[in-house]
């Protein structure tokens, strides 16, 4: 067990000790005695939630429970203890150890806190080890807490919503957006060539309800204090007038629509080109992260960083901001034109505002709500299609025919009561705010309407105030919404972002080199790996393969095989010891030159769209038809594939032919041998074929494999008949090696295996 | 064990080698392979590896048992009566006929009927799926109707406007 980085704990947390725990410890503790770890745990002994410490100092290690008056406090000398353990009760989890003559629960705590203790036995480790002067090890069973739980923030330790995956409350919603207006700073010339076509369209689309006052005010009943437009109208007939103001809205139209289509153009190139680079670059950085980096998220979670949050971003990039300035200008000036045009008529027109921001935020909010319920539902129903349909062989065989509809049916009924509910808020929210934004126009009618009648209002302004009216809600309610839009793309950002900063911690180091050409000797000296911190599945493993020998790999499930071939392929870096091929750490490698001289056989091989052939040749683009069709005959490949219609040509993988278990392992395979790899790498290469085929493929194999070192896993023992040593891994330790006789001889866990096997077969002739 | 060369892969390609081999139809119309001073081997089936990527080369040649007896590399290099009856063979495997122009293509009941001329004559057939359609490269198209015939374009450029049209919506 190494804690190389766990040193021990920073000393004295004393600082951070609450005031009343303090005082209860200090009188224990002997002058120079430094508190090195104080932890909260949340349950008392006897199981209630309670105020329960553990503190180790420099020489002992307290539990400290703070029941009543007078605590309860264990304490023992570091000195003392021989054994530390976690304790997984599942529902609860415990600190427990062990000196000479007893054993003693420490500390017991709720699963909140399991990954904060996951970290104390080793922290316990170095202060014992300190405190005896010797470094013999004393950690029990770990249950690998460590790992730290991903449904808590890192930061704040809030509960992390699945829906999110990353902390809404951590989000820095202003750095977030900045950094992404960092990807359009390259198009700047054009985002402020849009704004300004934008601000300007806005202005112009402003303009109506003026020209309508003029038209009122100058042209229909010409008042005395006239309008803006009085000079230039002076001197012309009505109708000359009249055809001027309608020749200054056709201009007003035409304008304000071209600049619109020309800003939609140019925001939607600056977007499509922000999220071009943006998706380039997270799908880039993705195939540089290691296996580590999939292995810990859902792929579906991992595409949709590029396909669904990158566009939110394009969409926020493009419209939203500039929406949100469009809207506040839009606010801006159509109350100063109000209040320019009559003041106490303004202020009364626009009191039913805040009515309407109440409004939709309130309705909003329980729309918000409703649909997201009616989509759970709706999501509730997919799946329980998802389930009974392709289950249906077990429906039928098992006749639940009835109680399948019957859960279907209640489902069905419960997503109509949604519905409806949806469709009941739905039916008063539009008359609501359809009367709410009335208000304002009854006013302009009742209080304007009077100032009309004692001419303190000219009959253009209150036409210009309806007008304005109906433009004033659009931007107020899109405003409403501002805190939502900018939740959800910061949320959006910060998943790309995520992936962007994840880093790499498989990749080429600086100054590495070209890996020349593989004579194949392996050598593995004292590594050790895990994957989860804590939880080592190879501890120790000291191996040398020489150039051209196979490999057997066997032992149980679990045993660490696999893990052996990931690390050969460096799929994941050691954590101790080093791996060298032909003498050279493959870390200092270039990973591209190492993988090219590896070919790889997986146990569930994989393919991609496209045709056999382009499938085959996938690891040597640009491989002749000869050196295909070479590689399918050696693997085997050849007799079905010929017998396809389209033969190499037919389409195979998500569009295509539907090829067996075993078609597919012969075509990856063939795959492996065709890129000549001077490391072979067979894991249950052909687990899924039948027997028959099995022994010629092995045939084909045992050719091929010659000036190969070949590494096979197989749980058919006799797969590994042709292997010159075989290794026998047991709980991440090689346990036996030698040749199949030596091992045989030696009546150890292989032989064991070869007996069961046997035994199997022999019980089936039988 | 160390310094042994690997096995050339190439080995594994088995080749016939096409001067030496002659192929012919026996009385009842079945292929059969002939080396002089040997036994025929057959009745034989003739199958191209790579259809549409590499027509004529790579034949397969196997026995109705399904065990293969060799490739072929490229058909030009047998002799000028083996590569006819070999063809023919090909031709009723791989019958694919070529199509010439487009009169129309109407869907009915969501099922489009294509209308077309081709080197064989006039022939309507449906298609199933857009699946059915299959680009090979740029402008060469490869159709399967419902009931699995096959047809090709082999060139998208060198059909009429008209024609050209109707496809295009379906590409």
């Amino acid at each position: 067990m190494s804690n190389i980085d766990l040193g021990a704990p920073a000393p004295d947390p004393s600082n951070d000790l609450p005031e009343h725990l303090r005082h209860h410890i200090t009188n224990r503790l002997q002058a120079g005695e430094v508190v090195h770890l104080a932890l909260a745990t949340d349950l008392l002994p006897d199981g209630r939630y309670g105020d329960a410490w553990l503190v180790a100092t420099d020489q002992r290690l307290l539990s400290i429970a703070l029941t009543g008056a007078a605590p309860d406090i264990v304490d023992y000398p570091l000195t003392q203890l021989q054994k530390i353990e976690l304790v997984d009760h599942h529902g609860t989890g415990a600190l427990r150890i062990r000196t000479a003559d007893q054993g003693q629960v420490m500390a017991r705590f709720t699963r909140t806190l399991m990954s904060a203790f996951g970290e104390v036995p080793a922290q316990l480790e170095t202060l014992v080890q300190q405190a005896r002067g010797d470094d013999e090890q004393i950690i029990g069973g770990d249950p690998g807490w460590r790992q730290g739980s991903s449904r808590r923030c890192e930061h704040c330790g809030r509960v992390i919503p699945r829906r999110f995956g990353v902390c809404p409350v951590c989000l820095e919603t202003r750095k977030l957006l900045y950094r992404l207006l960092g990807y359009a700073r390259p198009y700047t010339g054009l985002a402020i060539l849009s704004l300004s076509l934008m601000l300007m369209a806005t202005c112009i689309g402003l303009m109506p309800p003026l020209l309508m006052k003029s038209l009122f005010d100058d042209v229909f009943r010409p008042t005395t204090s006239g309008t803006w437009l009085t000079p230039y109208l002076h001197g012309m007939a009505a109708p000359e007038q009249l055809q001027v103001l309608a020749l200054l809205l056709l201009a007003i139209y035409v304008s304000s629509n071209v600049m619109g289509a020309v800003r939609r153009y140019v925001l939607a190139w600056l977007g499509q080109h922000v999220t071009l680079d943006l998706r380039n670059q997270v799908y880039r950085h993705l195939h540089s992260l290691s296996l580590s980096y999939y292995n810990e998220r859902e792929t579906g979670r991992i595409m949709s960083s590029i396909t669904q949050d990158v566009g939110r971003l394009q969409d926020f990039i493009s419209d939203g901001l500039q929406e949100i300035i469009r809207d506040v200008l839009t606010i801006i000036i159509i109350c100063s034109i109000l209040f320019y045009l009559n003041p106490t008529l303004a202020t009364l027109v626009l009191l039913p505002t805040p009515l309407l921001v109440f409004t939709t935020l309130h309705f909003g909010g329980k729309l918000h709500l409703v649909y997201r319920g009616l989509w759970r539902r709706w999501a509730g129903i997919s799946a329980l299609l998802a389930d009974t349909i392709p289950g249906v062989r077990v429906v039928k065989a098992f006749s639940q025919e009835q109680r399948e509809v019957g859960r279907f049916e209640s489902r069905s009924a419960e997503l109509l009561v949604g519905e409806l509910r949806a469709a009941r808020l739905q039916s008063l929210f539009s008359p609501i705010m359809s009367f709410v934004t009335r208000i304002g126009t009854l006013i302009i009618w009742l209080v304007g309407g009077a100032k009309v009648l004692d001419e303190s209002l000219s009959l253009g302004e209150f036409t210009a105030f309806t007008g304005y009216m109906w433009q004033f809600y659009g931007p107020v309610e899109s405003l409403c919404r501002l805190n939502h839009r900018f939740q959800r793309a910061a949320t959006s950002a910060e998943r790309v972002f995520e992936t962007l900063d994840s880093p790499v911690d498989v990749g080429d180091r600086p100054h590495a080199k070209v890996m020349p050409r593989v004579e194949g000797r392996v050598e593995f000296r004292d590594v050790t790996f895990s994957y989860d911190e804590g939880k080592p599945v190879l501890e120790h493993v000291d191996l040398t393969v020489e150039p051209g020998e196979m490999i057997g790999l066997a032992g149980h499930s679990g045993a660490g095989k696999s893990t052996f071939i990931n690390l050969i392929c460096r799929f994941y870096d050691v954590n101790g010891g080093s791996l060298l091929i032909d003498g050279h750490d493959i870390r200092d490698v270039e990973l591209k030159s190492l993988r090219d001289q590896i070919g790889i056989v997986l146990q569930d091989p994989f393919l991609f769209n496209g045709s056999i052939a382009d499938n085959i040749a996938y690891g040597k683009p640009g491989a002749t038809p000869d050196e295909v069709l070479a590689a399918a005959r050696a693997a085997h490949a050849h007799e079905f594939v010929v017998d396809l219609p389209d033969g190499y040509d037919t389409l195979v993988g998500e569009r295509g032919t539907r090829l067996s278990g075993g078609e597919r392992q012969r075509v990856s395979i063939a795959r492996a041998l065709l890129r000549d790899p001077r490391i072979l790498i067979l894991d249950e290469a052909t687990s899924s074929v039948d027997t028959e085929t099995e022994v010629k493929i092995q045939e084909a194999l045992e050719r091929l494999i010659r000036g190969r070192t070949t590494f096979a896993i197989a749980h058919r023992l006799s797969t590994l008949r042709h292997a010159n040593r075989l290794l026998i891994l047991e709980k991440g330790q090689v346990a036996e090696v030698g040749t199949h006789d030596e091992l045989i001889a030696a009546d150890g866990i292989y032989a064991r295996l070869c007996r069961i096997q046997t035994e199997m077969v022999q019980r089936k002739i039988w | 064990m160390s310094g042994e060369e690997p096995h050339d892969l190439m080995q594994e390609l088995d080749l016939l080698a096409a001067g030496e081999i002659e192929l012919y139809l026996n009385r009842f119309s079945e292929l059969f392979l002939r080396r002089p001073g040997e036994e025929p081997t057959g009745p034989l089936v003739a199958r191209l590896s790579f259809p549409l990527s590499y027509g004529d080369e790579f034949i397969s040649l196997s026995k109705n048992s399904g065990e293969e007896i060799g490739i072929i590399r490229r058909l030009s290099e047998l002799d000028r009566e083996s590569q006819g009856v070999v063809r023919q063979e090909l031709e009723w495997r791989h019958f694919s006929t070529r199509i010439t122009a487009i009169h129309a293509i109407d869907v009915k009941h969501y099922v489009p009927h294509w209308d077309v001329e081709t080197e064989r004559g006039r022939r309507v057939f449906e298609m199933r799926s857009r699946r059915d359609l299959r680009m090979l490269g740029s402008s060469h198209v490869l159709l399967r109707d419902a009931d699995g015939n096959r047809y090709e374009i082999r060139d998208l450029r060198d059909l009429d406007g008209a024609s050209r049209q109707l496809i295009d919506a379906q590409l």
